[in-house]
């Protein structure tokens, strides 16, 4: 009979752990930890990582099996069975399913399990009735049958429960609580992982308990109650702190900072995500921080406290080069994979489950680019560029910046969500990032199972989805301008026009007078006159052609490729078609402008329209200056200066305004995107961030600014002399 | 009597231009035009001794340096018996509203109908 109860014992050792295994999963995946964690449970599960290695196949990990001997247990079987001893019977075939489990064989243990199950149901052995229903749950659950895995977990908890251990009973409602979590049973959920955590916190098993109030928090920042999440954190890290369990105590802080994330409240959100990294440097919290960052950054510029907004964005900025250099460091597969897992379950926990539920300032902000797609991405951005186009003839009309903007705040309050909608695509680049991230998890996700192999296309896919969203947002920048200078084409080609109708007329009266004309003095003079006229028509005619061309330069699709072109005129070119944009819609702005061309120039092997882009922004904002500072000063002289020239190897173009200039820490950051000087509504800030991509990137050249306050400013660009 | 005019615009080619539109005109000396390239030239020509004799100003609006309107404001200060009209590529309200007040006496949209502005001269002599 002692012999017996050792088998017993030697059977629910491994049992227990699988089961302990389920219900700690979302940590015990990670190594070193998990041991002392076990330790602190029972010392017979020590030995869990085969466990790990069976219940979650995809987290391997180089570990010697705790195994069975099944043949041992096989020879048992049939002696039991020929002894028609049904104990002995039935602990074989205990063995033997245990043993196939952990070869993760569900369904081959299965029937070894009902086997086992008639002689407890014979010999009325409660305990053993209750171990081997959870031991059928546990192979169905490997078999992904969780509803069948929740039955026999109830039916084993509803059996009289006191006459199993308390540890069966803790892993039971363990089980029930990870069970109907995965089923979305969350009310049950919560009701169990309570049970359990309370239990635990009862028997003072400290880890267990803040594992268990964990996993409760997580499941009600789920469910989007972030009062009672809160709480659960937090006496989470009350009985945690005591511990020496780095990993979750960074995983609980963590949380808490989700909650505040999910909230909206991401200054919050970073204090807690960086204490989260002082207990686990998790290249994920990097992540969440960064994300956080630059929420915190689309917010503050929103608000118009650059100040604030520009800190954020430099952190970001600080994080996003680290997280750069880190992730080119080799991770382990496993790390990989944990890494993987932990993004799943962050991503799930920041998912909103009720639409409508009302919700705080700043938390439907947090929803929307949360649940972007990628087809509410592209619909996203051809909406807003409608809008912004819109927007854009509206300011014409108007002229009224700062009602504009006061209006936009108004709106702001009264209609955020639709605001940030705005905002995000006005800023889109910065949530791209955000959601390449996104994406990136998504993808993640999709293809933990897959090879290397696989995930190197799906990135290559992510990268051209960037590109293609990256285009469109360029495009929806051009449009926007384009609408400001349409207005001033139409109105300039008049001028030409006015000669060409003109000319073409007096043409005609020419021509009859000397279909009249007698002496041949006459005649000669008529002709001499019919082809000036006949000239000015040409050249009048042509000048109407160079700006209509312009224009349709300006706005064509994507970036053509490179050819050669004149630099000086086309700098001229885009320098008029600036001004014609601009007193078009300031009638009164004058401005003198002055050219020094390089005459030896020969042209260049450049992208054209995207070189009269750059020039076109660096005039509309030296036509911004000047009219800021004529707005406070009338008897102030509008001075625009172009200048072209050789040096060394490299063409050196200066457009210098003598306007309002920018003050040093605004200069520093004027290629940086989104970064605006301009009232809201007024900049993008994309324009000078898309020059300095263009010439840095698309024409190896490079481009500084210089200003004086007050005095002038001057933008400088060298492009390398290329004629092929 | 020639019925003396100023036409004021920075595009060099409006002389030829007029010059040819009114030819006949010129030819049989019922009217006589001055240029002037900028609002600054206009002002020094009209306060050049022997310049009296102009009757009609016709002034572009964007100009650079002085623009048609200042030119417009001037001169209706300086001489307020000379005829001023202005001519402008963008004729929209603001813009007729404005030159009226300043005391245009006729407001011309571009491309210029030269017919319509002959009519018009006629009306003035």
């Amino acid at each position: 009979m002692e012999q017996m109860s050792n088998n017993r014992l030697h059977i629910s050792l491994p049992k227990l752990q699988i089961n302990l295994m389920l219900f700690l999963s979302a940590f015990l995946i990670q190594s070193t930890a998990l041991n002392a964690q076990i330790s602190d449970f029972n010392s017979w599960i020590q030995k869990n990582r085969i466990t790990t290695e069976l219940t979650f196949p995809r987290f391997q990990k180089n570990s010697a099996p705790l195994s069975i001997d099944e043949n041992a247990a096989r020879k048992k079987l049939q002696e039991g069975q020929k002894e028609k001893n049904s104990i002995k019977t039935m602990s074989a075939a205990q063995a033997i399913g245990m043993s196939l489990l952990m070869k993760n064989q569900p369904q081959n243990a299965l029937p070894y399990f009902s086997q086992a199950l008639e002689v407890v149901v014979q010999n009325k052995d409660i305990k053993s009735e209750i171990e081997i229903f959870a031991q059928i749950g546990l192979a169905y659950r490997l078999l992904n049958q969780n509803e069948k895995a929740l039955d026999y977990y109830k039916k084993a908890h509803q059996k009289n429960i006191s006459k199993t251990s308390r540890e069966t009973e803790d892993y039971l409602l363990s089980q029930l609580a990870q069970v109907s979590f995965e089923l979305n049973d969350l009310k049950s959920a919560e009701e169990y992982f309570s049970r359990v955590s309370k239990s635990f916190a009862a028997q003072k098993k400290t880890t267990l308990a803040a594992i268990s109030l964990n996993s409760l928090g997580e499941l009600q920042l789920r469910n989007n109650d972030y009062n009672k999440a809160t709480e659960s954190f937090k006496s989470a890290l009350n009985r945690a702190s005591a511990s020496n369990e780095n990993i979750l105590n960074g995983i609980i802080y963590r949380n808490l900072g989700l909650v505040y994330f999910k909230r909206g409240k991401f200054e919050l959100a970073l204090e807690e995500f960086n204490k989260s990294l002082t207990f686990d440097n998790q290249l994920l919290v990097h992540q969440l921080t960064k994300d956080a960052c630059m929420q915190l950054f689309t917010l503050f510029s929103y608000q118009n406290n650059f100040e604030k907004g520009d800190a954020f964005h430099e952190k970001y900025i600080g994080i996003k080069e680290s997280l750069g250099k880190r992730s080119k460091a080799k991770w382990s597969d496993f790390e990989n994979k944990w890494q993987a897992r932990e993004k799943e379950l962050v991503i799930d926990l920041l998912k909103k489950q009720d639409h409508n539920s009302t919700l705080a300032d700043g938390e439907q902000q947090l929803e929307l680019s949360q649940l972007i797609t990628k087809s509410d991405l592209e619909l996203n951005q051809k909406d807003e560029a409608l809008e912004e186009k819109t927007a854009e003839v509206e300011q014409l009309t108007k002229e009224k910046a700062l009602q504009q903007r006061d209006m936009a705040r108004q709106e702001l309050q009264l209609a955020k969500q639709k605001h940030f909608k705005n905002l995000l695509m006005g800023l889109s680049i910065a949530a791209l990032a955000f959601l390449a991230f996104l994406y990136n998890r998504y993808l993640f996700k999709k293809k933990s199972n897959l090879k290397l192999q696989a995930s190197n296309i799906e990135l290559e896919n992510t990268l051209k989805q960037l590109r293609e969203t990256q285009d469109q947002l360029l495009q929806s920048e051009k449009m926007a301008s384009l609408g400001l200078l349409t207005a001033g084409i139409a109105h300039e080609i008049q001028n030409p026009l006015n000669f060409v109708v003109n000319f073409s007329e007096g043409t005609l009266d020419i021509l009859s007078e000397l279909l009249e004309a007698k002496s041949e003095q006459e005649k000669t003079e008529l002709a001499k006159e019919l082809n000036e006229s006949l000239k000015k028509i040409h050249h009048h005619g042509k000048r109407a052609e160079r700006i209509v061309k312009g224009m349709l330069q300006y706005s064509r699709e994507g970036s053509g490729g490179k050819e050669l072109a004149e630099i000086n005129q086309l700098l001229f070119e885009s320098v008029n078609l600036a001004y014609h944009g601009v007193r078009a819609t300031h009638k009164d702005f004058q401005c003198v402008i002055n050219e020094q061309f390089e005459t030896q120039l020969t042209p260049l092997y450049v992208i054209p329209q995207d070189l009269s882009r750059v020039f076109l922004n660096i005039a509309n904002n030296a036509f911004y200056a000047l009219r800021e500072k004529t707005g406070t000063n009338p008897a102030f002289k509008s001075e625009l200066k172009i200048t072209t020239g050789l040096k060394g190897d490299r063409l050196e173009i200066r457009i210098k305004d003598n306007g309002t200039g920018i003050p040093k820490e605004k200069a520093d950051k004027i290629f940086q995107p989104f970064f605006t000087t301009k009232p809201s509504g007024q900049g993008t800030g994309l324009g000078l961030s898309m020059s300095y991509d263009i010439i840095t990137k698309l024409h190896q050249g490079n481009i500084e600014i210089h200003s004086i306050e007050n005095e002038y400013t001057e933008f400088i660009i060298q492009l390398p002399i290329t004629t092929h | 009597m020639a019925f003396n005019i100023l036409v004021v615009d920075d595009e060099q080619d409006v002389e030829l231009l007029f010059k040819q539109r009114f030819r006949k005109s010129i030819r049989e000396g019922e009217i006589n035009i001055d240029f002037a390239f900028s609002g600054e030239e206009a002002l020094a020509f009209l306060r050049q001794p022997g310049s009296t004799d102009i009757a009609l100003i016709l002034s572009d609006i964007n100009m650079p340096g002085m623009t048609g309107f200042e030119l417009l404001e001037k001169v209706k200060s300086e001489y307020p018996e000379l005829k001023v009209m202005m001519i402008s590529a963008y004729g929209d309200e603001e813009r007729t509203q404005k030159a009226m007040r300043l005391g245009a006496d006729e407001l011309l949209a571009k491309p210029i109908d030269f017919k319509k502005l002959e009519e018009k001269l006629q009306g003035y002599r």
